[in-house]
């Protein structure tokens, strides 16, 4: 047998935990429960109509994975259904496959939906163009019309909770990055738990205290179908931010699951200073939620006016 | 010293023998925490033994690196 799990001491381990021990597959999975069911309980009540933003890449998938095991085993009733954006670019659709898959596996209605549909533009328009307008990324219109059309379709689904893939790598990555750019009003609403306008229908992340490597290495030790491609157009600083976090955590082990629970401590104790921020309005063109006069998905798509 | 020879994402290696998987990980240069190391078709712990003439395959589970060409942005 190859190296052993310090937990159990009898299969085989499949990954480093976030505190150096060698875990096998048995005990990766119960401590995947143990911290994502954690989050499901706090954030899943009874009756609820829950969606979960189905990407089909390895975190959404096992967020799914998680939500289907918490039905299963507790007591709490609840509708389940799996929302997957089609945004229309070209290296999605090996994920959009694993997700239907994976829904017809876990027996989990599947709503697919194409972007442009919503927003009447898809990743590929953006592709045509010769340059992205005031030098954005593509994953600023990705992201910000993805997100935008969730909650629209997860509203007309008549959804009151939306459950996403997020991991601790995402969490900690936004966190700093909102910290260099001192987003005021994204920290106020960074893991809040308080939902400022009923527009915008509450997140819930089973996998916020799961590191990436983790999620990586149960879903290929447990077989959960999903694809592990990335975007091959992400880029910005995010890209920065993730490679500096990964440095720290090879060189100060732990570092990512420690930091956490710090920046919650730190967000609590500023709430009641960063409460007057919280307020979201809508916006005035589309009626969606919005930091802002009007929103991100509309300030984008004012300045596509003419060229798509 | 002796050596083992390893089969990483197709590419035959030589590496010392009582290499770990996070020693071949500095060997390439590759931050441990953007990789997941499936080694003989399992996934593996970090600190894991390699063995000679062990089939790896180092699946990238996060971007590090800007795209550069047109070709690897997927365009
Ligand atoms: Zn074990
Ligand atoms: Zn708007």
């Amino acid at each position: 047998m190859r190296r052993v799990c310090d937990l159990c001491g009898c299969s085989e381990a499949v990954v480093t935990s976030s505190y150096g021990k060698a875990m096998c597959k048995d005990c990766l999975e119960r401590s995947i429960i143990r911290r994502s069911f954690a989050e499901l309980r706090t954030g899943i009540s009874e009756g609820d109509l829950v969606v979960v933003a189905l990407s089909g890449g390895k975190d959404s998938s096992l967020a799914l994975w998680c939500i289907y095991k918490y039905r299963e085993l507790s007591s709490v009733e609840f509708a389940l259904k799996a929302v997957t954006i089609d945004e229309g670019s070209p290296y999605r659709r090996h994920a959009i496959e694993a997700a239907r898959s994976l829904c017809k596996e876990l027996e989990v209605e599947h709503v697919l939906v194409n972007m442009r549909d919503y927003q009447g533009i898809s990743v590929s328009d953006l592709l045509r163009l010769e340059h992205l307008p005031n030098k954005r990324s593509m994953c600023t219109y990705c992201g910000v019309l993805r997100r935008q059309t969730l909650n629209i379709v997860a509203r007309k689904l008549g959804a009151n909770k939306v459950v996403t893939g997020h991991n601790l790598d995402d969490i900690i990555q936004t966190f700093f990055m909102n910290m260099v750019r001192g987003d005021v009003n994204a920290l106020a609403r960074f893991l809040s738990r308080a939902t400022p306008i009923r527009e915008l229908i509450p997140r819930v992340r089973p996998l916020l205290m799961i590191r990436e490597k983790e999620i990586a290495a149960f879903v290929a030790a447990k077989g959960i179908t999903a694809h592990f491609g990335k975007c091959p157009m992400v880029r910005g600083m995010r890209i920065r931010m993730r490679r500096a976090l990964d440095e720290l955590e090879v060189s100060s082990v732990g570092f990512k699951s420690k930091i956490l629970p710090n920046m919650i401590k730190i967000l609590d104790k500023a709430r009641s200073d960063l409460s007057m921020r919280l307020n979201l309005h809508v916006c005035e063109r589309c009626g969606e939620p919005s930091a802002e006069r009007i929103c991100k998905a509309c300030q984008l798509k004012m300045e596509l006016r003419g060229l798509i | 010293m002796r050596y083992i020879k390893v089969h990483v994402n197709g590419n035959t290696l030589i590496v010392p023998l009582n290499t770990r998987c996070e020693d071949l990980m500095k060997i390439l240069r590759l931050n441990k925490e953007a990789y997941l190391p499936i080694i003989e078709r399992k996934p593996r712990p970090d600190d894991c033994y390699l063995n000679d003439g062990d089939e790896i395959h180092l699946i990238r589970i996060t971007i590090h690196e800007e795209s550069v060409t047109k070709d690897e942005k997927g365009l």
